[in-house]
């Protein structure tokens, strides 16, 4: 008895130790965590339009984003609202279907997906649409960029992924999502402006073909899944992209 | 310290993952690439040496029914920590690992040295023989990530070694090499190779 004592108060004690020691670090790291996850979003966002921060310091990140990227809300009337701020839009995932929905608490209601999160680019011109949705294992996040014709795309990039190294983690390899580059000529609309989105092919061959790009060979459900959910978020700002202004 | 045998046994003769097979499951995720090799035997090194200098030096203190959960207590908490502070300081390379990282609780030579060794030695001696178990996962994992990024991309260390005229003749890069298959194969003809060299036969 007194042995089963002196055990529990043992593993009282380490355990407490141990929890104090990990909350004190994590509770003085994690403002640096929070900035670089933040910093690597801007880098997406600035990558998925062709900017390359690959070498460039945390500070000229911020300048270049600046430089580059207005924050805005549209509605879904396609609308720019100017009365919401991108940062009072909680991100929230979907679990099972790895979409994201974008919520904003308003006079104490919670409005789901009426207003969504886009960011306009300038040099290029264009605008970036964050898309999220699953592969094979797990969610994949990023952003997709069309140019202003608001058709032609000029890029894709994935911040977060956990699919199979050498196979659906291509999708992170510069091979592929230079296939979105604007050189290419893929569009997401069709002359009459209907929404044909991208289709991941993975009989490749994608060549002078504008609505399809070259899939992953072995990794046809990461393949798939990107056309999935490519389309399906972009319906979502169908009204916005319909437009031409 | 290369004439110690506590440094030294580990590397070859009684290396963890191919005379214990310890640890097996990190040998076939993180081979895929040099680069991703490396970086999981410098967190593995910090982690066992870690573990094995703590865990030795409460090893008087440690109720013996308990051991394992103060053992298991202090491998996550480093485990954590490791992963805190490549998310703070390096964290394109943690986004690349994270997951992998976390599983070094799971890893079972940490556990297997913590209560195998630690346990029952002085701490310059555990000290010593988590560098040495380290070095000598960290070898094998190194050679298996060399074979598979050679001939499943066709490069070392993320530099292309094939040329890309093998290519236009034909050649295909080894997709199997990528998947785990390919460790269980590159990691059987090692060990087989190590086994017929010492004799060494499981009872």
């Amino acid at each position: 008895m007194l042995n089963r004592l002196k055990s529990i108060k043992f593993v009282m004690l380490v355990s407490f130790v141990s929890s104090l020691l990990l909350a004190i670090i994590y509770s003085s790291v994690k403002p640096m965590v929070d900035t670089n996850i933040i910093l690597d979003k801007k880098q997406s966002i600035l990558k998925s339009i062709g900017v390359d921060t690959s070498l460039l310091s945390n500070n000229e990140i911020e300048i270049k984003y600046k430089n580059h990227i207005i924050e805005l809300v549209v509605d879904n009337n396609g609308d720019i609202v100017k009365n919401i701020d991108l940062s009072d839009i909680e991100w929230k995932e979907n679990k099972s279907s790895g979409q994201t929905n974008y919520i904003v608490k308003s006079e104490g209601e919670l409005l789901i997906n009426k207003y969504l999160p886009i960011y306009q680019s300038k040099n290029p011109n264009g605008y970036i649409i964050p898309i999220s949705g699953k592969g094979l294992w797990s969610t994949l996040k990023g952003y997709f960029a069309v140019s202003e014709d608001k058709s032609s795309t000029l890029g894709i990039v994935f911040y977060a992924h956990g699919e199979t190294p050498g196979l659906g983690a291509e999708i992170d390899k510069a091979w592929f999502q230079n296939q979105f580059k604007i050189d290419q000529e893929k569009k997401i609309f069709d002359e009459d402006r209907n929404l044909k989105s991208i289709k991941v092919n993975k009989q490749k061959n994608t060549l002078g073909k504008p609505y399809e790009v070259d899939g992953i060979t072995g990794a046809t459900v990461t393949s798939d899944g990107v056309t999935k959910f490519l389309k399906r978020d972009l319906q979502r700002y169908i009204n916005f992209l319909r437009v031409l202004n | 310290m290369l004439k110690n045998k506590v440094f030294t046994d580990p590397l070859i003769d009684n290396n963890p993952i191919t005379r214990q097979v310890l640890g097996i499951c990190s040998a076939l995720a993180v081979t895929v690439k040099v680069e991703q090799a490396i970086v999981m035997t410098f967190a593995l090194t910090f982690v066992l040496t870690m573990s094995n200098v703590i865990i030795s030096l409460f090893r008087k203190y440690i109720p013996h029914n308990v051991r394992i959960i103060i053992q298991l207590t202090i491998i996550a908490s480093l485990v954590v920590l490791i992963d805190l502070v490549l998310k703070a300081f390096l964290y394109s390379v943690s986004k690349e690992l994270s997951v992998f990282v976390g599983l070094i609780i799971t890893n079972c030579i940490v556990m297997g040295r913590a209560d195998a060794y630690a346990m029952n030695n002085n701490v310059k001696n555990s000290f010593i023989d988590g560098l040495g178990n380290s070095f000598g996962y960290g070898l094998i994992l190194i050679i298996v990530a060399i074979f598979r990024e050679f001939f499943g991309s066709g490069a070392i260390y993320g530099i292309t070694i094939i040329p890309s005229s093998l290519y236009d003749s034909g050649y295909i890069d080894n997709g199997l090499m990528l998947l785990a298959p390919g460790a269980f194969i590159v990691l059987g003809l090692i060990i087989w190779l190590q086994r017929t060299k010492t004799g060494f036969i499981e009872d």
